[in-house]
């Protein structure tokens, strides 16, 4: 299995109502992260499972990720905990995506890739970068392909 | 024009009919829950927004046997079934409630909450996309030898349609008629299909038969009518 681990796109530092859950991503969020999916897209990404995360800003970023999308998208509340077991159960497929948010996000790669999740910021990831994992979707079992920062993504200033 | 008392409404429609379909009181919980995720589902579409779809879709599919069920199990003609209505319904109510962790319908609230779904404009251009696609569907389902099937995408089309044109104040009698009368067609169909597994009821089955026979031609005359001169918002 191909894992794609992504962190949302930046987000609001505070929402209308006041509450962490509605917080949407700022246009140069969006527009930044838009650049991450077409460059994901031209190197052939596409993702037949996208799990997300319930808060709103993951929502957007998962939104902004269906032109990857040649299966279905699942909304769950496991994105926005700690990673655990019934999250791992719901990885199935050939490419798989998950939106979410950190520290969680980087305790899922380092509980893949090395079997422990507290090596979680040695895998930090920055808001809309991405990590490529691949193999079996258990715990110590799967290889780091990348981890890249969004502005890798972003066309080059000439 | 405010959608979102709308939206709020049927967010909370999703998580009261979970609640009590969980609780064991499912009398019209499936049918509520059924009909919310379709308005939120019809929503999505017209802003155009593709995820959570597939999740209210699911909530729909898991629902649609009880709903079903409870239709035939209202059925003059069925009552020597009720046994064996009852027990699929009872397993069909078992495999949605295991659908419906508390959890799923939580994060699935949450989402939908949140979600700006409230542009009145990109409903009125979604109906001004989806009604000539409904007069393609309503064309080809009117030919004399079209498949049943393409009823069904009438009616898919047709539901989401009248339920966009009732959220915009604009639901025409042609249109709520016609959902209506496949929604008949429908039902008649699943009795059809529901008594030809059963071994004793020949004569029942004969009579779906016909009966759905001369549905579908008059629902083939119906939609050729309304493709000539359609009225639907």
């Amino acid at each position: 299995m191909k894992l794609y681990v992504i962190r949302h796109a930046p987000a609001a530092g505070q929402s209308p109502d006041g509450s962490d859950e509605a917080r949407a991503l700022t246009p140069e969020g969006r527009a930044r992260f838009a650049c991450v999916v077409a460059a994901l897209r031209s190197l052939g990404v596409r993702f037949d499972l996208l799990l997300h995360s319930p808060l709103l800003r993951a929502v957007e970023t998962a939104e902004l990720c269906t032109p990857l999308l040649e299966g279905r998208t699942a909304v769950t509340a496991e994105l926005a905990q700690a990673p655990s077991k019934a999250l791992l159960d719901q990885l199935r497929g050939v490419s798989v995506a998950v939106v979410g948010h950190e520290p969680w996000q980087s305790e899922l790669v380092a509980w893949l890739v090395t079997g422990e999740r507290e090596f979680g910021p040695r895998f930090a990831l920055a808001k809309g970068a991405v990590a490529a994992l691949g193999g079996r979707a258990e715990p110590g079992a799967m290889s780091l392909d990348f981890l890249a920062p969004s502005e890798l993504f972003l066309p080059r200033e000439t | 024009m405010d959608l979102r008392p709308t939206k709020l409404a049927w967010i909370d429609g999703l998580a009261r009919a979970s609640v009590a379909l969980r609780r064991g009181r499912s009398t019209t919980a499936a049918h509520e829950l059924r009909r919310a995720a379709l308005g939120l589902e019809v929503l999505l579409r017209a802003h155009r927004v593709r995820v959570l779809r597939d999740d209210l879709r699911d909530l729909r599919e898991l629902a649609g046997p009880v709903r079903d069920l409870d239709v035939l199990l209202a059925r003059e003609d069925l009552r020597a079934c009720v046994a064996p209505l009852r027990r699929r319904r009872a397993s069909a109510l078992r495999a949605l409630r295991k659908g419906l962790s508390p959890a799923r319908v939580r994060a699935l609230v949450l989402a939908l909450t949140h979600l700006e779904l409230d542009r009145v404009r990109r409903l009125e251009r979604w109906v001004e996309r989806e009604q000539p696609r409904l007069l393609a569907a309503l064309e080809r389902a009117s030919r004399p030898r079209s498949a049943p099937g393409r009823l069904h995408a009438v009616r898919r089309r047709a539901r989401r349609l009248l339920v966009v044109a009732q959220l915009l104040e604009r639901e025409s009698p042609a249109l709520r008629e016609l959902v209506h009368e496949l929604g008949e067609w429908r039902d008649e169909t699943l009795a059809l299909e529901f008594v030809r597994t059963r071994v004793p009821s020949r004569a029942t089955a004969r009579r779906l038969t016909a009966a759905v026979r001369a549905r579908i031609l008059e629902l083939r005359s119906g939609c050729r009518a309304l493709s000539l001169a359609p009225d639907f918002t």
